[in-house]
């Protein structure tokens, strides 16, 4: 199943330089191991070494949080499109 | 932290009644940081689209809400507007405010900072009147030191 994908930000360089691939796969962890395939190290930039999204990038996959749906377990509807979101933060120190 | 000015850093066009809508914004929170993104096309800024600050210490950090950003974000690609560099579908500049210090990006700031594309702005409400600054935060090359280096902030 071909489902697009958002990668915004510092997430873009990881793909070769653009913010949105196209991508198969009926779960996150499939959908990110097809981008994994074509632009090797993507996965280490959004998984970490226990194989959880990593604390700075949200995933939403249409409408829902994917950690709110298992986490790389997440299912993908037919067409939906997922983002993957470096978080915006900082602090004054 | 080195700072230095111009070289590559671009200039942003601020219209001053945005500007008015950022310090507002900023006031607003104190003592919490305010943050948000500022949506635009071609280096000037249209619209400023305000975030909750959801981090656990919003005296001290910003963490902007993700589904507020999810749905911001989803709004610049709708409207095919652009980030610093003109990616379509980022923001043109992040704004957060110091409610203590100056309008300078911390080390937390540009340890965080990952959104190479987009200027990053610094409003400081610590004095009774604001002060806006505007800065790029990258790494040169994957992998390196991100630096800092202040972008011109015009009214356009």
């Amino acid at each position: 199943m071909a489902v697009t994908v958002r990668l915004p930000g510092s997430l873009r360089d990881a793909v070769g330089g653009d913010n949105k691939v196209s991508a198969t796969g009926g779960t996150l962890e499939e959908v990110f191991a097809d981008i994994d395939r074509r632009h090797p190290g993507f996965r280490a930039r959004v998984v970490d070494e226990r194989g959880r999204l990593v604390t700075y990038v949200n995933v939403y996959i249409g409408e829902d949080d994917a950690r709110s749906k298992g986490g790389l377990a997440a299912e993908i509807p037919e067409g939906a499109e997922v983002m993957v979101i470096p978080a915006m933060a900082g602090g004054c120190r | 932290m080195p700072l230095t000015r111009g070289a590559g850093a671009g200039a942003l066009a601020l219209p001053a009644s945005l500007r008015a809508e950022i310090v507002a914004h900023a006031r607003e929170s104190a003592p919490h940081e305010a943050c948000g993104l500022v949506a635009g096309r071609g280096g000037r800024a249209t619209r400023v689209i305000r975030c909750a600050n959801v981090a656990d210490d919003p005296l001290r950090r910003y963490v902007m809400e993700p589904a507020a950003v999810m749905h911001a974000l989803r709004s610049v690609q709708d409207a095919g507007e652009e980030s610093a560099d003109g990616v379509e579908g980022e923001p043109l500049a992040i704004y957060h405010s110091h409610v203590y210090s100056g309008p300078y990006p911390s080390p937390t700031d540009r340890a965080e900072a990952r959104w190479p594309s987009s200027f990053y702005i610094l409003v400081s409400v610590r004095a009774e009147e604001p002060e806006v600054r505007a800065y790029r935060i990258r790494a040169d090359h994957p992998g390196s030191e991100k630096t800092v280096v202040e972008a011109e902030l015009t009214e356009g």
